[in-house]
């Protein structure tokens, strides 16, 4: 199982995510005794960075949570629901973010298929 | 027969209580506070000296407060009261009461009052199949002035907090207040109870309302006032129409809701009390009917289901990419995936009618921002009709629920699990295609060529579409028609056989305009033909097929929303008439429920009832019955945008003498429509 660093490390070198296309906004996730990653996002072209910066949306949880909910084992909506995540500033970016982890698993489901 | 609950609401909050103003539990009612599915009071009991007094009166001053006048019980004979009791109460995040107790006596009275409370949190999933098993723990606890009620599964927490304006002898059960009152003297107290979410928005710290003669300030951005004030103004010799008019517009007032997926975004919520949620089929359906005179509703419903449209396959939520959403909760059994509806994607009409509503709101506003903005989703939503609705490629749009436990069976607005069968009464094998689901899908194909050539910049998709909705048309004339029996078949089952009831699905084709020009007057017939048409509309099932119940929920009741599409497909292919009788029929029976048409009532023949029946557990209101009379209005006035004008060509039943309509918003600005009852029915 990865863990959150090496999951922001793996995306950092990603400049250009087709499915945040029309999707401009920061985030910052907030990775229970972790770290923070900054990720800023315009049109689809994406920068990460690991540092904590204000952004739009935030979202914290311990790093079990963040991987199980990055691997699609867990949704990112009903653990919120939990209380396992919380989510604060604007929640329709937060639904990109599902968007886009459930778009990736479908993709990936695809290729395997 | 009990007594009618009161039920106030606001947004997805929402208080049903007897007429006292308390609240119990029982197996019969749903009364409880409620916020976000969960129910946050199960019991909220006034006593005064031991006894719950009785209601003199009770008033919903407007959709979020209400109030009740009470007095001591003196058993059957009336004796003067020596004291009265107002308890005035405002919903929002909670809620908010004033209790007041005036002695009327010139001696002095001393009472024991108490409020007796408690919390059950159930979801509501739990309160409407009466289950209560509870993975989580209860607790309770005495806070300084304030009682808290708690439940708490693993990190999931929710509780009610109740505090009191002055003080009171606070134990877990409850408030007691020792009052000594002189002569003519007054008490009072305020009492806050709030709905404490742990959750994506964080705690609360108050209810909404701090005075319930506070200036109403709903959270849904617009004011009533200004709500009503923005929508058409309607004149009509017929006072009644006047009145259903203004219901319907309070009550669509009154059901929008923020969705927690996009706050900031007002859309109608279905129903009071069991669908206070979004449901993408009503909001799709309500803002159509609402759109020549609340057009906002259809835009943000609009973006609501294109930001939660599905992404992925998922069986559990019987989601696929493209899918449009059918249902969203967020009670406890839904956060644990007990329930799918996280959000639940089991709806195979929502799609198309998203495609639909997308065109119909370009149409009428011109405002082409949004069909541009949404052209990808609305890519996905035709990819999803090609890929996934249509299961085995037959041409037509099916459905089998992939959630075997907790899944809908029919995927269809004839939701409920013996809406599709055979004339003999037997059901219908899976997978199913609804006849109405392919008008539907024709009639989005068709909206969307338009769309892609005048938007897109897409005249290959365009040709596309309108080469596949011919062929689509084609083929449905075919496979659908029932020669002998000279209708459309209800669907066709898993082995592509004609599921032969009559419905009122008909309606919906004439609607879609996939009904072939020569089968349309047989439709038409038997819509407002005896086996159909009850008198106060047309049946959900003819009375003589082998399922037909006049009470039962999709088999042969009468739904005011399904006859506002009836009403204008029939209007569409011509039956001015038809459509005016169906039309004036559900008009006739608002008088029967304080002007408010109900979410259904009983499909018994108006010959034998005088009166419309009632549907025992209908919801009420409910947002596509408040959008009906507006739909209605429409088709009787024949109201349509072509161009940049409004074209207006009523016909009108000569039982309402005339109607105006003044300001009704458009691409063209405001324009007003008259119209003379000429039609003889």
């Amino acid at each position: 199982m990865p863990t959150a660093r090496e999951v922001f490390q793996q995306h950092k070198v990603q400049e250009y995510e087709p499915l945040l296309r029309g999707v401009t906004g920061t985030y910052l996730f907030e990775i229970e005794g972790v770290g923070y990653w900054f990720l800023s996002v315009r049109d689809g072209a994406i920068r990460i960075e690991e540092v904590q910066h204000h952004a739009d949306c935030t979202i914290s949880c311990n790093e079990p949570d963040f991987i199980d909910i990055i691997e699609g084992r867990r949704s990112l909506i009903t653990a919120a629901m939990q209380g396992r995540v919380k989510i604060r500033g604007d929640i329709p970016l937060a639904q990109k973010f599902h968007g886009l982890v459930s778009a990736m698993i479908e993709s990936k489901r695809q290729e395997a298929a | 027969m009990r007594a009618k609950p009161v039920s106030i609401l606001e947004g997805d909050t929402f208080v049903v209580s007897d007429r006292r103003g308390d609240i119990s539990i029982s197996p019969e009612e749903a009364q409880g506070l409620f916020d976000g599915d969960t129910r946050y009071l199960s019991r909220w009991v006034l006593t005064v000296n031991g006894e719950q007094p009785n209601p003199l009166s009770t008033d919903d001053v407007n959709y979020f407060s209400s109030q009740f006048f009470l007095v001591p019980g003196t058993g059957t004979i009336y004796v003067d009261s020596p004291m009265s009791i107002v308890r005035q109460r405002a919903v929002g995040g909670g809620f908010h009461e004033d209790l007041k107790i005036t002695n009327h006596k010139a001696k002095p009275l001393d009472l024991d009052v108490r409020i007796e409370a408690d919390a059950d949190f159930a979801d509501l999933f739990q309160v409407k199949d009466a289950e209560f098993k509870r993975a989580g723990k209860f607790y309770k606890r005495v806070d300084g002035n304030r009682l808290v009620f708690g439940y708490r599964r693993e990190k999931f927490v929710r509780e009610t907090w109740i505090s009191s304006s002055v003080p009171a002898e606070i134990d877990e059960k409850g408030f007691r207040f020792r009052i000594h009152l002189e002569p003519h003297g007054e008490w009072r107290t305020s009492l806050d109870v709030l709905a404490a979410v742990d959750g994506t928005e964080g705690a609360k710290s108050k209810p909404k309302y701090k005075d319930v003669h506070d200036t109403p300030t709903p959270n849904v951005g617009m004011s009533l006032q200004r709500w009503m004030a923005s929508a058409p103004q309607l004149h009509s010799s017929w006072a009644d129409l006047e009145k259903i008019y203004e219901r319907s517009l309070v009550d669509l007032a009154a059901l929008r809701f923020f969705s927690r997926y996009t706050p900031g975004e007002a859309l109608p919520a279905a129903g009071l009390p069991w669908f206070m949620a979004l449901f993408g089929r009503d909001s799709l359906f309500t803002s159509f009917q609402a759109l020549p005179f609340v057009p906002d509703l259809a835009s943000t419903t609009l973006r609501v289901l294109a930001m939660r449209q599905g992404t992925r396959t998922d069986d559990f939520r019987d989601e696929e990419p493209g899918k449009i959403l059918h249902e969203a909760r967020w009670g406890e059994m839904t956060a644990f995936e007990e329930r799918p509806h996280s959000p639940y994607f089991g709806a195979s009409d929502a799609t198309p009618l998203f495609l639909v509503l997308m065109d119909e709101f370009e149409r009428w506003s011109g405002n082409h921002e949004l069909v541009t903005k949404f052209q990808a989703e609305a890519r996905a939503a035709l990819e999803w009709i090609d890929e996934y609705g249509d299961r085995d490629d037959d041409g037509y749009v099916e459905y089998e629920r992939r959630n075997k436990q907790t899944g809908i069976e029919n995927q269809c607005w004839k939701d409920s699990w013996d809406s599709i069968a055979y004339s003999d009464g037997t059901l219908a094998s899976y997978p199913i295609a609804t006849c109405e689901i392919q008008g539907y899908v024709y009639d989005a194909k068709r909206r969307c060529a338009r769309l892609a050539r005048e938007f897109w910049g897409d005249s290959e998709l365009a040709n596309r579409l309108e080469k596949e909705a011919a062929e689509l048309k084609r083929k449905f004339n075919r496979d659908f028609w029932i020669p002998e029996k000279q209708f459309f078949a209800l669907a066709l089952d898993g082995q592509k056989r004609k599921v032969d009831s009559l419905t009122s699905n008909i309606g919906h084709l004439l609607w879609s305009g996939i009904v072939d020009e020569d089968k349309a007057a047989a439709c038409a017939k038997h819509l407002v033909g005896p086996r159909l048409f009850s008198g106060w509309g047309v049946r959900t099932m003819a009375d003589d097929e082998g399922s037909y119940n006049p009470i039962g929920y999709h088999v042969g009741t009468v739904w005011p929303f399904d006859n506002s599409f009836v009403a204008l497909g029939l209007r569409k292919y011509g039956f001015k008439k038809e459509a005016a009788q169906v039309a004036l029929a559900n008009l006739e029976a608002a008088r029967y429920f304080q002007h408010r048409l109900p979410e259904a009532f009983a499909g018994y023949s108006r010959t034998e009832t005088n009166f419309p029946v009632e549907y025992p557990t209908a919801c009420s209101p409910q947002a596509w019955s408040a959008g009906a009379p507006l739909l209605f209005l429409t088709t009787l006035l024949g109201l349509e945008p072509v161009g940049g004008r409004l074209l207006v060509d009523p016909a009108v039943p000569k039982s309402i003498e005339w109607i105006e309509l003044l300001g009704i918003p458009g691409r063209w600005g405001r324009a007003d429509a008259f119209a003379r009852g000429l039609v003889d029915l």
